[in-house]
């Protein structure tokens, strides 16, 4: 078998090249994980985050060095894709953008999470620090690999680190609670996905999407059901790692559960995981009979849309409510893969892949200054209620302006990056002549001002219930990782363009 | 010099938010001037626009554009540019000097509030979404003004307005944001089908009108259009507060602070209006002709209706509220006659119900401070003690009834000429509005300011100067339409006979 057009075929001396932010992360997960055993306590706690992002920062360069290459003439070809043994492993713009998000997003976390050691002593900073590594590794995999069993080591390499990391605070009880809930359904769901894959392999004798996607076609009128089925078991999997109802009841409890910071990677970072897991699975392996498959994605999307902001309406605890409006923002990501069923061109998948895009960098943004605030404001106040944020305009004008420009976001007010990326997904429902999809997803985004707007009445309009005004005390690099979520989430909200022009030259798949 | 006006216009405001927010907490009265002085350089720059309006053209004025957002393969390979493009023509010039003169007289009909810091600021971001609404001439661009009211609503009748404040902020809130999904919907469906006439992606309203205008009908098929302007129309039928989605006007101008209802009343539940003539009567004509009779028999039930809840009611403002409903029936009405006496009609009722809602809710706001109710049993005899507030009202619930001489009586002279034509049996039915009118206007009045006075409204203090000044500019231009009509139908009769001739072709 010799490749497919428009496909450079590299080396493996070329490893590097390719694979030069993954090999980065990996390098420095195993170096703190050794620094740590020679360092002393002290020194260890200090020094392993500031390298971990360190290294995420020199992964995030090299992931915009690789950009060129995609588009380098000296790289082998215009806008062709590279690519290592033979289609196992994929360097394009789409795996680049994801890394980009991931790198960001952890470092981020990271950087929250300095506060949260400071806060945690018996937390271990440095297996903390290289899990994150590993899993945000684990996650660049999922979004450049092109073959099964790649795939899913990827998938497991970020599930298994994320498990262990939401049950970082050992005698927490509720964190112990969450983490065995997020590891007994989460491996289920990998079961499940790998139950599907192996369907996938039977019917086309292969693990690899690109050459798996021609067979697919070709057995489709022989083995529908079978390879109908494949597609919703795969479809179940990936749907639990995004929490997409019906199968997110553990997302609330782990979100819970988990660290804040860790609730953040996982509502950011790994749910940006799965969405390249299922665009590229879906996009590749099923590229040619996706009209046939199409509609359980628009049901699944529809529905989560819908419970997640439903259920979001009664939820008093801020963490919960979070959890339910993230639900709801797998939702809207969903949409614009949905709609590709009824999508006249392949224009229509470039259009698509801009609109997720865009929204998980807005959704970045807005995800973590949101939790930056919260993490600052439950603790001074002692409970994880709605009721902590009473009156936090008088206290805290800067945490309640900032709180309120990301809740705004997530509720899709203008102005904010969360308008546009809304829109802009919007788009591709009417574009498809989904009208009904369009309209719910803006009808069950008024419903979510009820929500949203309940955390802005306890920060504006209801009186403290504290009655010291004490000034807040926001530790440096969460004040750091909230000035970055507002400028992002402005300037995408005032300028999109700055994201946009950037998206519309990319070469998604290559080309 | 004209060049960047209609900017300055909308983003003064905003501007006066931002300075607002550096402005120390405890001073009361440094927010006052910077609101008076960011709604008042809008005016007067809305006055000079005025004065070099050409009102013979009937194309666009004092037109900004620029590229804003580029989104690429968002109609096939093109990409969709939004444009940040302002602009002026003769129907949207009244709602421009409409919002221009109810927003300033607002802030000076704003008491002493506490926190009156926040509440300026939001006040002023309220006026920069109203501006954007009127002047944007890019669909996108317009939802994000009409989207951009609901935020500081929220926070101006949760903080500041009665006693049921947040339960009626969040139905506000979730009644006009579910309108704005219709709107939305029917926008963006809008522009694709404009883009399959012309192969280019745009938002821009002027394109997408001239692509509908010439659109061969297996392009655009008329139940297309259909479709299209059913779901607008359920939009406009929420935002405008008619039956049966009426039900958040009566609450919201109840709970809302004075200033906030005058701005509601006189210009916020306006921008259905004025979707219902820009993109309903602008670009879907046929399909507007097609639900005529629907229309009309919305109207008419509104008319009659609102009038008949309006004589049951005890609050003031809630019957100010059904009045207005029922005056916002004789738009559909005119609307749905299709010709230009009836257009005119419904921009004429547009325009004086926002004049004399603004002057109305002034007045019983002014009313309460005094007396600290608006019930109508609680009031009486207060020709006594406040005669020229008592005088005022009663002037303006007789231009609210429509006697001749007030804008009132033209626009409903001009929408009910119209709608005989086309439905004479409805029409006839529509006028009992008129008499209902005249009946729960004048009934409650005489309960308000005649009879004897008790002890406890006593002594009251009459208008002081400040007060004069939203008075009487309102007074003086509802009587200025009244009897000089053409001043409004000059500005508009362009705009709306180029509306009707595409109906005829």
């Amino acid at each position: 078998m010799n490749g497919i057009n428009g496909v450079t075929q590299l080396a493996f001396s070329d490893v590097w090249r390719v694979m030069a932010p993954e090999i980065l992360l990996v390098l420095g997960g195993f170096l703190i994980l050794v620094l740590d055993l020679f360092m002393n306590k002290e020194s260890s706690r200090r020094l392993s985050p500031q390298l971990g992002i360190l290294f995420l920062i020199a992964a995030f360069v090299m992931t915009i060095r690789n950009f060129g290459l995609v588009s380098d003439q000296t790289a082998g070809g215009t806008g062709e894709l590279l690519n290592l043994s033979n289609m196992l492993y994929v360097l394009d713009d789409f795996g680049n953008v994801f890394k980009l998000l991931f790198t960001a997003g952890t470092a981020l976390v990271l950087l929250m999470s300095i506060d949260f050691f400071k806060q945690n002593p018996e937390v271990k900073v440095a297996e903390y620090t290289y899990l994150m590594l590993f899993a945000t590794t684990g996650a660049m995999v999922m979004a450049s690999s092109l073959d099964l069993i790649t795939l899913f080591v990827g998938l497991e390499l970020l599930s298994i680190s994320s498990y262990v990391l939401v049950a970082m605070r050992r005698n927490h009880a509720k964190s112990a609670e969450g983490g065995m809930k997020y590891l007994v359904i989460g491996s289920i769901a990998s079961a499940m996905a790998l139950y599907g894959m192996s369907f996938l392999y039977g019917v086309t004798g292969q693990t690899n999407l690109a050459y798996g996607a021609q067979t697919v076609i070709q057995m489709w009128l022989q083995f529908k059901p079978l390879l109908t089925l494949a597609f919703l078991l795969m479809l179940i999997g990936f749907g639990v790692k995004v929490s997409l109802v019906p199968f997110h009841q553990w997302s609330p409890d782990t979100y819970e559960g988990a660290p804040n910071p860790v609730t953040a990677f996982l509502a950011v970072v790994s749910k940006a995981a799965g969405f390249a897991l299922i665009l590229r699975t879906f996009l590749w392996g099923f590229s040619g009979v996706f009209g046939d498959v199409y509609i359980y994605l628009v049901i699944l999307a529809a529905l989560t849309m819908v419970v997640g902001n439903v259920a979001a309406l009664s939820q008093k605890n801020i963490k919960r409510l979070l959890a339910y409006s993230s639900v709801a923002q797998a939702g809207y990501l969903l949409l614009p893969l949905a709609v590709l069923g009824k999508g006249k061109s392949i224009d229509n998948i470039w259009l698509a892949l801009g609109q997720t895009s865009f929204y998980l960098v807005a959704y970045l943004f807005m995800t973590m200054g949101a939790f930056a605030v919260l993490t600052v404001v439950t603790r001074q106040a002692g409970n994880e209620t709605l009721e902590a944020f009473r009156g936090l305009w008088k206290r805290a004008p800067f945490l309640a302006v900032s709180m309120a420009v990301f809740v705004l976001s997530m509720a899709g007010m203008p102005l904010t990056a969360g308008f546009i990326g809304k829109f802009y997904i919007f788009l591709g429902t009417i574009n498809t002549e989904m009208y009904w999809l369009g309209g719910l997803l803006f009808a069950t985004s008024a419903i979510a001002f009820y929500y949203y707007f309940g955390v802005l009445k306890a920060m504006f309009l209801k009186d403290s219930a504290v009655q010291s005004h004490d000034k807040i005390q926001v530790p440096v690099s969460l004040t750091v990782t909230i000035a970055i979520g507002l400028i992002g989430t402005l300037a995408l909200g005032i300028f999109p363009d700055l994201l946009m022009k950037f998206l519309n030259g990319l070469h998604w798949f290559g080309q | 010099m004209m060049g960047n006006l209609l900017t300055l216009i909308v983003f003064l405001p905003l501007l006066g938010a931002l300075i607002l927010g550096f402005v120390p907490r405890s001073n009361d009265s440094q927010p006052k001037a910077v609101a008076m002085i960011a709604t008042l350089l809008p005016l007067l720059f809305a006055g000079i626009l005025y004065a070099n309006f050409d009102s013979g053209q009937t194309g666009m004025q004092f037109t900004e554009s620029h590229d804003w957002i580029h989104i690429a393969h968002a109609f096939q390979d093109k990409s969709l540019v939004i444009g940040y493009s302002l602009g002026v023509d003769g129907l949207s010039m009244p709602f421009l000097l409409l919002t221009a003169v109810v927003t300033f007289l607002g802030v000076l009909a704003t008491k002493h509030m506490h926190r009156a810091k926040e509440f300026y600021i939001w006040y002023l971001i309220l006026v920069t979404g109203l501006y954007g609404c009127f002047l944007s001439l890019d669909l996108f661009l317009f939802f994000l003004f009409l989207e951009m009211t609901l935020v500081p609503m929220y926070f101006l009748i949760g903080i500041w307005g009665g006693d049921r404040k947040g339960q009626v902020a969040t139905k506000f809130l979730i009644y006009r944001g579910l309108a704005s999904v219709g709107i939305l919907v029917a926008f963006v469906a809008l522009a694709y089908k404009a883009a399959m006439v012309t192969g280019v992606m745009t938002m821009d309203m002027i394109a997408i009108t001239d692509a509908f205008a010439k659109a061969p009908a297996d392009v655009i098929t008329s139940s297309f259009k259909q479709g299209i302007f059913l779901v607008l129309f359920l939009a406009i039928l929420i935002e405008e507060a008619f039956f049966p989605f009426h039900t958040w006007l009566p609450d919201t101008h109840e709970q809302a602070p004075t200033s906030i209802s005058m701005v509601v009343g006189g210009v916020l539940m306006k921008i259905g209006a004025y979707v219902l003539f820009r993109i309903g009567v602008g670009i879907l004509p046929d399909a507007v002709q097609y639900f005529a009779t629907l229309i009309a028999v919305i109207g008419v039930i509104n008319i009659v209706y609102a009038a008949l809840v309006a004589m049951v009611q005890r609050d003031w403002r809630r019957l100010l509220a059904f009045s207005a409903i029922s005056h916002m029936g004789v738009v559909l009405l005119g609307v749905a006659a299709m010709n230009q006496a009836g257009l005119q009609g419904g921009v004429f009722m547009t325009i004086s119900s926002g004049l004399l809602s603004g002057l109305l809710f002034f007045l019983i706001g002014a009313i309460k401070e005094r007396t600290g109710t608006t019930i109508i049993g609680a009031l009486g005899g207060l020709s006594k003690p406040m005669p020229i507030l008592a005088g005022f009202l009663l002037v303006a619930a007789l231009g609210s009834l429509g006697l001749p001489g007030m804008s009132g009586f033209i626009s409903e002279i001009l929408a009910f000429m119209g709608a005989f034509k086309a439905f004479p049996v409805l029409s006839a039915v529509g006028t009992l509005g008129i008499i209902l009118a005249a009946v729960y206007l004048l009934w409650a009045m005489q309960r308000t300011t005649y009879g004897p006075t008790t002890a406890q409204l006593e002594g009251l203090p009459d208008a002081r100067a400040v007060e004069y000044v939203p008075m009487v500019v309102l007074v003086a231009l509802i009587i200025l339409i009244g009897v000089y009509p053409s001043i409004l139908g000059d500005l508009v009769n362009h705009t709306i006979s180029s509306y009707v001739t595409r109906i005829g072709g």
